[in-house]
């Protein structure tokens, strides 16, 4: 009897103080984060948005990632897969808008879908293509949703989708996260008028815009009509674009801010010791790797692949020094954070002298010819500086001479991922959830396929991936797959390193969901 | 006088259509173009064709110089291409930030360096005159962001005094907005004093001594006012003129300002321009940035005519 | 535009803008039929640079920094590349200015660090005066066409913010240290050239009212030994002041990333690469721009007492 009294009490109480919920969530306020990259224009369809921060902080989808990163329902009530995983019919909450005031329903997403698949064409492609011909519109999302053939609506709130076999396993994965996430746009104001959509998004998240100045800041208040009732807790939530990380650091520590969204490596002993702040350290979901080119010379040879990527490179020293010991040595393709990782450090173990052998075999070092690379980095990071100078001194013990160059982020994209020209380069990935998720950076047919392996086994283990819906048989494969890639030497990674990211200290209910998700719907503030 | 001007005006028209030239074609040079950038890691050629296409950019050069140009003329500076938006209004939103730190860092600098090199000049050779002139040399000498970071140290993580970096509209409060202002304004306006205060008290030094001075002395006048009136005032005219030029510095400063304060003017606007190849935008931005040093000196050269009218005839 | 006849430009120095004027140390000891009395020249100017205390101490500077390039090998404790010890050490005896998170020695790499910072100040400002002495020189000689188009272009390249101009070349040509020396020479250019074609002009004026002649081409190589030491005075002085400010230019692009390429110890991409331990390890990132100032400090320093020793309206 008194337990229970205590509770209705206690129910009661909740009820009657207005500014707390039930987990003692305080309401109101305004959350002030800081961000490092500015977007180009607010579509979040249009290839540049660039910033997930803000599809991610007004935007709501059909899934979404929890903190152990399980795929877990957004606007999806619930799902159900049948056909063998070829059809997924989606539940989805009731009673939810845009931010227009559209209802948000199952023809809504069905318009969503078809737009992406090109089924439907929004009227200012028309428009455009009457303009200019040759014009092409293009949508981020149709990259890893191309498998999707037919969507049906059955009711007003529930909607089916049907796949082919190839990539029907990997729906809910790209959906949720992987390196875009499948965000809903306001048919109605989608449709129109692009120029002002660019600037003024219409969507169907838990914040809705209220003003934009690019370069300066990114405002959005409480969406009233978010399907999710109760929520957020937030009134506002204000983005501050810092190019420069110690800025952010500085703004951080005297409270002007609540939130880095990207804490670099080197700023980590710095947060940590300054007082009102706490740093969020994810799982270990990102690789820190040196990526070559596997058609360009020297890299064509096997034997010179494994020499550098695997026995070459001292992991643990570039760890504790220009990473600052946050990472974890790491050679496997998916990241040891990952739902698949497979630990292979072990077989890779510093050894210089059977790399020198590896590469005398090869016909490099004494005796023949020399070994000489460049690594090509840009100066988005400052961590790839600093890599990249301990990186040259490593194979400078094994012989091989590197130069180094840092170029801007617009070159070294065009050089490494178009003209693939690049002989080498550093780079920290996208947080994986498994072996899957940035897998269009090896597969050969994406046509991104950066890494240039080139090797049909690949392409084959992941297509086998991806047709795969029982989760202990993908594990297989995708250990496989991993294996394979350490054998051929395709993929010099150095470590497995955690998103980091900094808030206030009365900063509550924020998870670091690593570099795939954010979200500030139950974030709220203790003040 | 007015003729003058009028010339001075036409001749800026050349001028700039030079700049716009010169920097139309070299750009072209720069690896990468903004369909690149636009798309980013992932998308087809075709798509990149039509795009460029689309905007005009697989014209030939100067097929397409002469179409901006005419556009220009017309008030249309394009649209960025990566965001779609106008440079115009991206440009007109950037460039009152700019003009504030430049004026301001300009007052900043007039007021160190009247006071301060007039006093050096009054008293040479005298412990407050090394005190101020070592005090210049170093100034001239600190690279901006050197300085910048100094204050930075000393008055924002020291004393608490400003806040580290960001920027706050007038509409947030003319406290809020002009405490983040402070350290930028400072580190270009001493800077650009230092230079200033040299070169008052040079000019000081030269005048002083002149007879006319001494003239006003004997008459019995007032020494502050012999300074003030009659030395100062001739010891202007000099200072006047390298105006100008230091406006083109402090264009260049604020560049380097505006990234360590993160200061949302036309030089970080430009900075993303040029890293991202946004041709229509890095136009603009260079179009300004020179206009605003141009139209400095011309100002400095009609304000010096003004002052010295044997020049206007001369020409 | 900024060619307007009347015009003062006063010498300010590090603006590197000195005004043309070929009264100098040098003229007074021309002799008769303008042949010059070397000895004459040197010993007076040396007297009158000994006089001012700056100049000697921004001398002193400056012949250190040589000497410290020159000798960086043997004075440098460590190697500017390879680590000497933990990362982000604190000031001591054995790291005077700590370590860098990579373990390197930041002493040791503001020592190697003269060496490029000298190599851009000198290089670029050597380069400017080598390609802008011809282009006066044949501006002034030639006039007509060529003197209009030089000349133009001249003012082109002054029309822009100097650093606007260095960002937009740097861009174009690609970081490296070569690079940023060519950019620089090409925005010091218009300098040189000016001076030089001031005075030829001024030469060739002299000559039509002795010669009651036109100037020949026969006259092209007399021309150049009358104009090169006529204004050889505000070229030293212009060339002096202009290193200080390469030097402080050089340091502006490599903060934004568009100098030196790693490990190439620059001062400027030092203390923006290691920015981040600013809170950590002040003194480690503050070092290599105390070192900048101390350079440019002491050219500027030498500059001014150079034009003080050679300009006689100045010197008291």
């Amino acid at each position: 009897m008194l337990p229970m009294l205590i509770t209705v009490l206690s129910i009661l109480f909740l009820a009657f103080s207005p500014a707390t919920d039930a987990q003692g969530a305080k309401r109101g306020g305004t959350l002030k984060v800081a961000i490092e990259g500015e977007a180009v224009n607010l579509d979040p369809l249009g290839v540049g948005f660039g910033r997930k921060v803000y599809r991610e902080a007004i935007g709501s989808g059909l899934v979404r990632l929890d903190g152990n990163f399980n795929v877990v329902g957004d606007l999806a009530k619930s799902w159900e897969i049948s056909d063998e995983g070829r059809v997924i019919t989606f539940k989805l909450h009731p009673g939810g808008t845009y931010h227009d005031g559209t209802p948000l329903d199952a023809a809504s997403v069905k318009w969503n879908f078809d737009i992406i698949s090109g089924k439907v064409v929004p009227t200012w492609v028309k428009e455009l293509k009457k303009k200019s011909p040759k014009y092409k519109w293009r949508n981020i999302f149709l990259g890893y949703l191309f498998h999707i053939n037919k969507v049906e609506v059955l009711d007003k709130y529930t909607v089916r989708i049907h796949q082919n076999d190839v990539g029907k396993a990997m729906t809910l994965d790209a959906m949720s996260a992987a390196f875009s996430r499948f965000v809903l746009v306001s048919p109605k104001s989608y449709d129109m008028n692009i120029e002002k959509f660019r600037r003024h998004p219409v969507m169907s998240g838990p914040y809705k815009f209220v003003e934009w100045k690019r370069n300066r800041h990114f405002f959005a208040e409480r969406h009233k009509g978010y399907f999710r009732k109760g929520l957020p807790y937030l009134d506002r939530i204000e983005f501050y674009f810092m190019a420069d990380a110690n800025q952010r650091m500085n703004a951080l520590a005297a409270g002007e801010i609540d939130i880095i969204n990207n804490l670099p490596i080197p700023l980590y002993a710095t947060a940590k010791k300054t007082s009102g702040v706490k740093v969020l350290v994810g799982p270990q979901t990102m690789n820190y790797a040196f990526p070559i080119n596997g058609q360009r010379a020297p890299w064509k040879d096997k034997r010179v692949r494994r020499a550098l990527s695997c026995f070459g490179v001292d992991r643990a020293q570039i760890v504790k020094t220009a990473l600052r010991g946050l990472a974890k040595p790491w050679v496997s393709y998916s990241p040891a954070g990952a739902k698949d990782a497979l630990d292979l450090t072990a077989e890779c173990p510093y050894d210089p002298a059977k790399a020198k052998a590896l590469l005398k075999e090869a016909g490099y070092g004494p005796g023949g010819k020399p070994l000489k690379v460049t690594l090509t980095t840009n100066n988005s990071d400052p961590a790839h500086i600093e890599v990249s100078q301990a990186l040259k001194l490593q194979f400078a013990k094994l012989g091989a001479a590197m130069d180094i160059r840092v170029v801007d982020y617009a070159t070294w994209n065009r050089a490494f991922v178009r003209q693939r020209k690049l002989q080498l380069t550093l780079q920290n990935t996208l947080s994986s959830r498994t072996a899957n998720s940035n897998s269009h950076t090896i597969h050969s047919k994406s046509g991104i396929d950066y890494y240039n392996m080139k090797d049909t086994e690949i392409d084959r283990l992941l297509d086998l991936w991806r047709s795969t819906i029982d989760p202990q048989k993908q594990i297989g494969i995708s250990h496989k797959l991993q294996r394979y890639i350490l054998a051929q030497g395709y993929y010099p990674n150095i470590a497995s390193f955690s998103f980091l990211q900094a808030t206030r200290s009365d900063v509550k209910g924020f998870t670091n969901l690593g570099k795939m998700m954010l979200d500030y719907t139950s974030v709220w503030l203790d003040r | 006088m007015r003729a003058y001007i009028i010339r001075r005006i036409l001749l800026l028209i050349p001028t700039l259509l030079g700049i716009t030239m010169v920097v139309f074609l070299t750009i072209q040079s720069i690896p990468g173009d903004p369909i690149e950038a636009y798309l980013g890691e992932f998308y087809e050629e075709d798509v990149a064709t039509a795009l460029r296409s689309h905007y005009g950019l697989d014209r030939p050069i100067h097929v397409q110089y002469v179409l901006w140009l005419g556009r220009l003329v017309r008030g249309d500076w394009g649209k960025e291409v990566l965001s779609g938006l106008p440079v115009l209004d991206q440009i007109l939103e950037h460039l009152p930030v700019s003009l504030e730190l430049i004026l301001g860092a300009m007052i900043v600098a007039l007021m160190v360096a009247i006071p301060a090199g007039i006093i050096s000049s009054v008293r040479p050779y005298t412990p407050s005159d090394y005190t101020a002139m070592t005090g210049a040399m170093v100034g001239i000498s600190t690279p901006e962001f050197f300085g910048g970071i100094m204050l930075v140290l000393f008055f924002s993580l020291g004393l608490g005094v400003f806040p580290v970096q960001g920027y706050k509209p007038w509409s947030a409060g003319a406290g809020e907005h002009l405490s983040h202002m402070a350290l930028p304004i400072l580190t270009l306006g001493l800077t650009r004093g230092a230079i200033l205060t040299r070169l008052v008290r040079g000019c000081m030094l030269e005048v002083i001594g002149q007879d006319y001075v001494n003239t006003a002395r004997s008459k019995g006048a007032v020494e502050f006012v012999v300074i003030l009136r009659h030395a100062f005032k001739n010891a202007l005219i000099p200072v006047v003129t390298v105006m100008g030029l230091q406006v083109g510095f402090l264009v260049g400063g604020t560049i380097i300002v505006e990234t360590i304060f993160s200061v949302p003017g036309l030089g970080q606007y430009g900075i993303n321009a040029i890293s991202s190849r946004d041709y229509p935008a890095v136009m603009g931005f260079i179009l300004v940035s020179s206009s605003i040093f141009v139209l400095a000196n011309l100002t400095v050269d009609v304000l010096y005519a003004y002052l010295n009218p044997r020049i206007r005839y001369e020409n | 535009m900024r060619t307007e006849p009347g015009r003062r430009e006063p010498a300010v120095a590090s603006t590197g803008q000195v005004d043309g004027k070929p009264a100098s140390v040098l003229e007074s000891s021309y002799r008769n039929g303008g042949e010059i009395d070397h000895q004459n020249m040197l010993s007076l100017f040396w007297r009158s640079l000994r006089r001012s205390k700056t100049a000697v101490a921004g001398l002193v500077i400056v012949v250190v920094l040589v000497l410290v390039a020159l000798s960086a090998d043997v004075i440098a404790p460590n190697s500017y590349e390879d680590p000497a010890g933990p990362g982000l050490m604190p000031p001591s005896l054995k790291f005077p200015f700590g370590t860098d998170p990579l373990g390197r020695d930041i002493f040791s790499r503001v020592i190697y660090g003269t060496r490029v910072t000298l190599f851009v100040g000198l290089g670029s400002i050597v380069l400017a005066v080598v390609l802008g002495i011809p282009l006066g020189v044949c501006a002034g000689y030639y006039g007509s066409w060529f003197d209009l188009i030089s000349m133009r272009f001249m003012d082109l390249i002054l029309a822009f913010p100097t650093f606007l101009l260095a960002i937009v070349i740097m861009v174009i040509l690609g970081p490296s240290t070569a690079n940023v020396v060519l950019a620089l020479a090409v925005v010091r250019i218009p300098i040189f050239a000016r001076v030089v074609r001031g005075s030829v002009l001024a030469v060739k004026e002299q000559e039509f009212v002795e010669g009651a002649r036109s100037v020949s081409a026969s006259d092209f190589r007399l021309l150049f030994l009358h104009v090169l030491p006529n204004c050889l005075a505000p070229l030293i002085v212009s060339a002096t002041i202009s290193i200080a400010f390469a030097i402080l230019l050089e340091a502006n692009l490599s903060f934004l990333g568009l100098g030196s390429q790693p490990p190439t110890p620059s001062w400027g991409f030092d203390l923006k690469q290691n920015l981040t331990s600013l809170a950590v390890r002040p003194f480690n990132v503050v070092a290599p721009g105390l070192a900048i100032m101390a350079t440019v400090l002491g050219f500027n320093l030498f500059g001014d007492g150079l034009r003080d020793a050679l300009d006689p309206k100045t010197r008291k």
